[in-house]
């Protein structure tokens, strides 16, 4: 006999879920910035112009990310596709003028009007989402907190990018350092505080209570804010942001390992164990630039170890889980009766493990060789970059099984 | 026959995620072909869709007038 609800056996009412589309392109922009900016460390050097593209493969996600997660956490209005494409494509045409001016073209005038444009659109219309969402407060308001903080390190890079435009003649480019806290810290590590805040336990199928305060992610809030405020005014103040900093990315790491120790899910999955290097690299970061308050070599390898390995490796992780969750969707929706493979099975792990060894070890190398200020930095680099397009690979291979799906395949 | 599936009602409603998610995966555990869990929800679970797909599981979810979505889950 007909099993009564098999005729709806698919995934919910599309009409009533955020378009995917705009959050799968973007997601595809910003893999491609990653690749791109693996590719410059090798051929380049880190450079800025490699520094911007890892910086532009962290904005990018971070569109995609807030598009897909906001309707879904806090109920807010779901968003039309061309939107998100449109913005995901205003930042990355502004990223590759501003990359392009760092290897020589006249593009930082143009760069510095299109980022400011982009970022303040980007802003203000999450903003206005996260204002119509009526659940989950605490998202909402460290959401709130890394917008306000992007919003003021886009303004600077802006600034900066026009004064090197000679739009305008700033003495701006002393706080190029606070440029980086407010991008790093109060932007891209808070979002990725918050988001992990909802998805580890959903990752690793535990308890959220385990997870525990979200002081802690106020505290890291705090740190930057204090740090960004005494830079070049207080080396007291910027000593104590940085103390609360480190303070609250040890107390989110055991928040983590306890999540991770009261979980349903028998094996760590890739995502996870992604973000378990990650959150030790963060740790690490946080700690080198407090250390770089007493020796200022320190800076730059902590610069290192929270792009390459904190940033880097936690968004890569978490690509994983979502690139195979929205392709995997889509194939669903369009071939509602296909036999898919399963997601836990999907991913390629022996190369997505390998390219997350190539990418620690490189990370680790490249941070050490930072410090002491030896060029065998650039053997840790190439070793990154390897790692670094390994996992692009692994993330392209994983979305082809579930975009290429047979309708043959039927159950 | 339809009439003879056992049905588990849960109201998931008010819940933080990934709770809604852990009670799920919890009580079908143990679940068999005559069984049927019917579930209140907030939000649509698009994580646990997968969770699902892995374990076997069938399921719709229909978005509900007066707001929320019904979840139906039930051994393939």
């Amino acid at each position: 006999m007909a099993d009564p609800f098999h005729a709806n056996d698919v995934i919910g009412n599309p009409s009533s879920r955020n378009d995917p589309l705009g959050s799968e392109f973007a997601l595809a922009v910003a893999l491609a910035f990653y690749a791109a900016g693996c590719v410059l460390i090798v051929v380049t050097g880190p450079t800025l112009g490699t520094l911007h593209a890892f910086a532009a493969f962290v904005v990018i996600a971070a569109v995609a990310a807030l598009n897909q997660l906001l309707p879904v956490l806090t109920h807010a209005p779901n968003a039309r596709a061309g939107i998100v494409f449109t913005i995901a494509s205003a930042f990355a045409i502004g990223f590759s003028l501003l990359i392009a001016g760092f290897y020589g073209a006249h593009s930082f005038g143009a760069a510095a009007v299109v980022l400011a444009t982009s970022a303040a659109f980007w802003v203000g219309w999450s903003v206005l989402r996260l204002f119509q969402g009526r659940d989950e407060r605490r998202t909402r308001a460290l959401a709130f907190f890394a917008l306000a903080a992007f919003l003021a390190a886009a303004g600077l890079g802006a600034a900066m990018a026009g004064a090197l435009g000679d739009l305008w003649a700033l003495p701006i480019f002393a706080l190029a350092p606070v440029h980086a806290l407010l991008a790093i810290g109060g932007f891209a590590s808070i979002l990725i505080i918050t988001i992990s805040y909802r998805f580890v336990p959903m990752f690793a199928v535990a308890h959220a209570n385990a997870y525990g305060s979200w002081g802690t992610a106020w505290l890291a809030a705090l740190g930057v804010l204090v740090a960004a405020g005494s830079f070049e005014r207080s080396p007291i103040g910027l000593r104590i942001g940085l103390i609360a900093l480190v303070a609250a990315s040890v107390g989110i790491g055991i928040s983590h390992l306890k999540t991770l120790s009261s979980r349903l899910r028998a094996r760590l999955d890739v995502s996870l164990r992604y973000g378990q290097v990650a959150w030790t690299f963060g740790i690490f970061a946080s700690a080198s630039a407090l250390a770089g308050t007493w020796q200022p070599r320190m800076f730059p390898a902590a610069l290192v170890l929270a792009i390459l390995g904190w940033l880097s490796i936690t968004i890569l992780g978490y690509a994983y889980k979502i690139v195979g969750f929205l392709t995997w969707q889509g194939a669903k929706t369009r071939m509602p009766t296909a036999r898919l493979p399963a997601l836990g099975n999907a991913v390629d792990l022996p190369l997505a493990y390998a390219a997350l060894g190539l990418m620690t070890t490189g990370a680790l190398v490249a941070a050490a060789c930072t410090f002491v200020e030896s060029s065998l930095a650039r053997v840790g680099y190439d070793i990154y970059a390897l790692g670094g397009i390994a996992a692009v690979v692994a993330i392209a291979r994983l979305a082809a099984r579930y975009l290429f799906a047979s309708e043959g395949a039927r159950g | 026959m339809d009439n003879q599936k056992r049905i588990v009602r849960l109201d998931n409603r008010g819940l933080a995620p990934p709770e809604p998610m852990m009670r799920i995966l919890t009580t079908i555990e143990d679940f068999d072909r005559d069984a049927i869990l019917v579930a209140n929800m907030d939000r649509e679970p698009i994580f646990l869709f997968a969770e699902l797909h892995d374990r076997g599981f069938a399921y719709s979810c229909d978005p509900e007038i007066g707001g929320g979505y019904l979840l139906k889950v039930y051994r393939e």
